[in-house]
């Protein structure tokens, strides 16, 4: 699913009618073509191919979408013979270099940047811009997921449970590209997203990560109903009590790991941006395409480094 | 110094249904009486307590505290302090937090804390008020829970099994201490035991189930 909707990466390295996909083809009718009917009939079939595949793979198996790793209650090892421990490294080796090869190429190429070039194209407002926009986002992801968990958490009845995941989870079935040119156009008529687009992106960035939130957060908020619902109830604290003094501190470690996911993802945002921003404010990723777009690749692999670096920074400072 | 409270539980043809089984229940509990449940297991002793606990909703009968009744009421409007068999204590908070949260908002006043550090020295638990409870033994965290239980502004106590995880001794100083606490602010206890020297010792009122 995720493949299925990587829209930056074909935005970035696809040229041409010949290598794009129904989201390119979306956001260029829609931002280019200036062609709402055809961005909304393509919107609809990417949702129909998307839906589809998500309905075959969760009728096949019992795939835990984005779950929770286990892996820490499990520290059991298997004895394996000398060749598949060779063969199980050699495999870690290559998914290894596949994964920072494209990354390590980048400090050589971005030694030869002109900043003073980098400087022009205003990249300090523009990281703010990108830093302030995936805060807001995350913490509102947090929010949503929070807010829904907590109705979860009152309703008894399981078949409102399966309602109250369903509002959770939907961002997975219905792409990205769908949601944001559903709402773009729904909105056009009352709202100029030119002034206004930023809200949208931080929104719809929320919405987006609320699946990876909600899967996360929502063994560790039945693992505290389970254990400590009856000692929470006969404690009778105000509800502001029990979610500074005993809830928040519970959910501290996920949340801030949550936090840190839903930051990095929102900072890397393309597709979202493709559709409510515009060159006048641009994101970080955006100035990445739009360098790498007018050839100027070292620039372009000095700001994904600092992109990185934002990303790293993130998760080692949530995630310590 | 806390009130002391003097209203009486009236258990009135209590009827509680727990699958195939079904008990029945009709005593009073004056303030400041300790009456032990005894019985096998599955004879209904924990179910009784949480019926008055608000967790297991009552077939028919009448829970009266003074002249309220209560058998209607939700887990949290309920007058009990309640020890269950496990999860006691949040292990996530240190012990001195999870002692906290006893009274409201977390936050005990100067009389209610120097309380709660008397009894923990009273019961050989003072050392550890900055520990978390997995650091704890299983009897350490048990008269931890037990402090709070009771020390709690709340005149009814239901206790199941307190002093399970308790050597001989340390059984003697912890119900001795909740004997002497009930007495002086006019708790009424139910407390479920196994050990006939625990009736013998400090119940007032004894029910074989």
């Amino acid at each position: 699913m995720l493949c299925f909707n990587s829209f930056a990466v074909v935005l970035a390295l696809g040229g041409g009618p010949g290598a794009s996909t129904l989201e390119v083809a979306i956001y260029q009718s829609l931002k280019y073509d200036f062609n709402p009917s055809e961005a909304l009939f393509l919107a609809w079939t990417q949702l129909f191919l998307a839906g589809s595949i998500y309905l075959l793979l969760s009728r096949l198996g019992r795939f835990q979408w984005l779950a929770p790793s286990q892996s820490h209650r499990d520290r059991w090892l298997p004895q394996q013979p000398r060749w598949m421990v060779g063969f199980g490294r050699l495999s870690y080796l290559f998914a290894w270099l596949y994964l920072t090869l494209p990354i390590l190429v980048l400090f050589p190429m971005a030694l030869k940047a002109d900043l003073l070039l980098l400087l022009n194209t205003g990249i300090l407002s523009i990281l703010l811009r990108s830093l302030m926009l995936a805060v807001a986002a995350s913490f509102l992801a947090l929010l949503l997921g929070l807010s829904i968990l907590s109705l979860w958490a009152d309703l008894r009845h399981s078949r409102w449970h399966h309602v109250i995941a369903g509002i959770a989870l939907y961002p997975l079935v219905v792409p990205t590209m769908v949601l944001s040119v559903g709402l773009y156009i729904l909105m056009m008529p009352y709202w100029d997203w030119y002034q206004w687009g930023w809200i949208a992106i931080v929104v719809m960035n929320a919405v987006v990560v609320l699946p990876f939130v909600f899967k996360q957060l929502h063994p560790q908020v039945i693992n505290f109903h389970q254990q400590y619902g009856r000692l929470q109830a006969d404690l009778n604290h105000d509800r502001l009590t029990c979610w500074r003094k005993i809830y928040l501190p519970y959910l501290k470690p996920v949340l801030l790991q949550v936090l840190a996911m839903s930051f990095v993802l929102a900072l890397g945002d393309m597709s979202i941006f493709a559709i409510f921003g515009n060159d006048d404010w641009r994101t970080l990723p955006w100035l990445i395409y739009t360098l790498a777009g007018s050839y100027r690749i070292a620039e372009a692999a000095l700001v994904s480094l600092l992109l990185l670096l934002f990303a790293f920074l993130a998760l080692r400072w949530l995630e310590k | 110094m806390s009130v002391k409270w003097q209203d009486t539980l009236i258990i009135d043809q209590l009827c509680i249904q727990r699958g195939q089984l079904q008990w029945q229940h009709d005593f009073i509990l004056k303030a400041g009486q300790l009456m032990v449940l005894m019985g096998e297991s599955g004879s209904g002793k924990t179910s009784l307590l949480e019926c008055l606990g608000g967790f297991l909703p009552a077939q028919s009968g009448r829970i009266l505290y003074g002249k309220q009744s209560i058998e209607q009421l939700p887990p949290q409007k309920r007058p009990v302090s309640s020890l269950f068999q496990q999860h006691n204590l949040f292990e996530h908070l240190s012990i001195a937090q999870n002692l906290r949260l006893g009274f409201q908002r977390g936050q005990p006043n100067q009389v209610q804390w120097r309380s709660v550090i008397q009894a923990c020295q009273q019961l050989g638990v003072d050392h550890l008020i900055e520990r978390f409870p997995s650091e704890l033994s299983g009897g350490q965290r048990q008269r931890v829970a037990l402090i709070r239980t009771v020390l709690r502004d709340q005149p009814v106590l239901l206790l199941d099994e307190p002093f399970s995880a308790l050597d001989e001794e340390t059984r003697v100083t912890a119900g001795d201490w909740v004997k002497e606490q009930i007495d002086k602010r006019g708790q009424a206890a139910l407390l479920v035991s196994h050990q006939q020297t625990d009736s013998e010792r400090w119940a007032d009122q004894l029910i074989k189930l």
